[in-house]
């Protein structure tokens, strides 16, 4: 079974959009760290938001948070 | 390499069946998240007996309840501020809009997140850039940026493409002018009176805007920037090409814009939106090229679920291929042609007040007016067309009104509809929504 990420219809993405999903998926993951200086932590959802932005725009995800 | 004339080459490009798949997948979502969320979607969902599960093609939209301002409200009041339309609670949210409460109704509230925010000003940056703004333009923004929400997403969207952004909120009409100019700005923001206005009193300064570096004008927030005759005059005034752009509070962006090609519509952002178009009296689907009201859908806004709302502005959506842009996006071809619940009925004709604007705005010498709805004392149904001449016209006044008088009646199967000249300075000035209309039918 393939574990390759799939874009919002189910098809394959290619090397750059599973990149950004990568990347989309860790700044989400490291924004929850409940040790980050508010400096940090803001930035960082801040960042999470453009690329949740991205992501969407691209079809490659889509969730309201 | 991606095709950099368009902001999102990817969809807005797409075969229509993926465009179709896509925004079935976005529906499914988007309804599960307010069924989960949002107590009042919930409650309107289980009373219609609808879940996910039976949204299977797009068509099922139909299945869904329409969302409406009236029910909106009514939660609202029940529930103060914001009824129980939130689907977080709001520490969520970063910003506070309010309708402009042109309609004389209760405003209504809206709060969004730093999430929302971002695909707010992404709506807009798929109509800027489409329209050619580049980061080396400098985009003046004639916007009071208060609690209206109007070009604050298109302030956004610019800062995110990387233009040179000049807000303007305390300034004075006298001064935006000179600031503009001063500044070299080559794109302008505006609502299509103000642009107006502000062109007026260009004049009045003697700056040559014509001449100045601005070359695109883009409008929003009336129909009239849809309007040919507008456009004309705008352009004119400007010597600048002008886009309309529409949104709403409700949605708290932009749903459609014109292309660079203005093909003599606004695409509609399909990958951001469905945008449905129904007979208002029986609620069915009309084909394309007629009018009917639009309902909306839209997948960005997460603190308020917006899915099948209805917006009460009449529209005629025509295929993407109207246009040779590339687009797929559909088009609503001369933009909001007006609203449901503005049609006045007088002495048994249909008068929409975009239409009457569309014919008084053909007169270069018109400056502002006003139309009037009110009832004789034998309870006839009267309109009259209030009219203010440009400073300084020298040309026949009485020639100019009976000419407009008579072009009004021509277009309105021959219903007589009275132009009067108001003083000078006597109509009101608008920046941001225009209100011309005043209907004193029912005022004792």
């Amino acid at each position: 079974m393939s574990d390759k990420p799939t874009d919002l219809l189910g098809r394959p993405v290619d090397e750059q959009e599973a990149e950004l999903l990568d990347l989309y998926e860790r700044i989400k993951i490291l924004a929850d760290d409940p040790s980050l200086a508010p400096c940090v932590e803001k930035n960082l959802r801040f960042a999470a938001c453009a690329l949740a932005q991205a992501a969407t725009d691209l079809g490659l995800a889509f969730e309201q948070f | 390499m991606s095709d950099r004339r368009y902001w999102n080459p990817k969809w807005e490009c797409a075969p229509k069946a993926d465009l179709r798949a896509l925004q079935l997948e976005k529906l499914r979502r988007s309804v599960a998240w307010a069924l989960a969320k949002s107590p009042f979607h919930r409650r309107l969902y289980e009373e219609a007996g609808v879940g996910v599960d039976d949204l299977k093609t797009l068509d099922d939209i139909r299945r869904l309840p329409f969302m409406t301002r009236e029910d909106w409200m009514a939660s609202q009041a029940e529930k103060p501020f914001f009824g129980d339309v939130l689907t977080a609670p709001r520490e969520n949210a970063i910003r506070y809009h309010l309708t402009s409460g042109t309609s004389g109704r209760q405003p209504l509230r809206v709060l969004d997140s730093g999430k929302d925010w971002q695909w707010i000003s992404e709506c807009w940056a798929y109509g800027f850039w489409g329209f050619g703004v580049r980061p080396d333009d400098t985009v003046f923004f004639a916007f009071s940026y208060g609690s209206f929400i109007g070009f604050w997403g298109a302030h956004y969207c610019c800062e995110k493409i990387g233009a040179l952004t000049i807000p303007s909120g305390n300034m004075t009409t006298e001064n935006r002018v000179r600031q503009l100019v001063e500044m070299a700005a080559t794109t302008v923001c505006a609502t299509p009176t103000y642009a107006i206005r502000l062109a007026l009193e260009a004049e009045k300064q003697g700056l040559d805007l014509p001449g100045s570096a601005v070359n695109k004008l883009i409008v929003s927030g009336e129909p009239a920037g849809s309007i040919p005759a507008m456009k004309r005059l705008l352009e004119e005034k400007w010597g600048a090409k002008c886009a309309d752009t529409a949104g709403m509070t409700e949605l708290g962006t932009i749903m459609m814009f014109e292309c660079a090609e203005q093909p003599g519509g606004a695409h509609i952002i399909e990958d951001h939106f469905i945008e449905e178009v129904l007979d208002p009296e029986t609620d069915e689907p009309v084909p394309y090229g007629e009018m009917g009201e639009r309902v909306v859908t839209s997948f960005g806004r997460g603190m308020i679920p917006v899915i099948r709302y209805r917006t009460k502005d009449l529209v005629v959506k025509v295929p993407h291929d109207h246009c040779t842009c590339g687009r797929t996006f559909d088009i609503y071809e001369g933009g909001i042609q007006g609203r449901v619940d503005d049609m006045l009925l007088i002495r048994g004709t249909n008068v929409y007040p975009r239409a009457v604007e569309a014919i008084v705005r053909e007169y270069n010498e018109v400056d502002e007016f006003q139309i009037v709805a009110w009832r004789r004392e034998d309870a006839i149904d009267e309109l009259t067309v209030l009219v203010e001449f440009i400073a300084g016209f020298a040309g026949d006044r009485r020639s100019a009104l009976s000419t407009l008088a008579a072009d009004l009646k021509r277009n309105h199967e021959g219903l007589r509809i009275n132009v009067e000249e108001a003083p000078e300075g006597s109509l009101p000035r608008f920046e941001l929504k225009a209100k011309r209309l005043v209907d004193r039918r029912n005022q004792g």
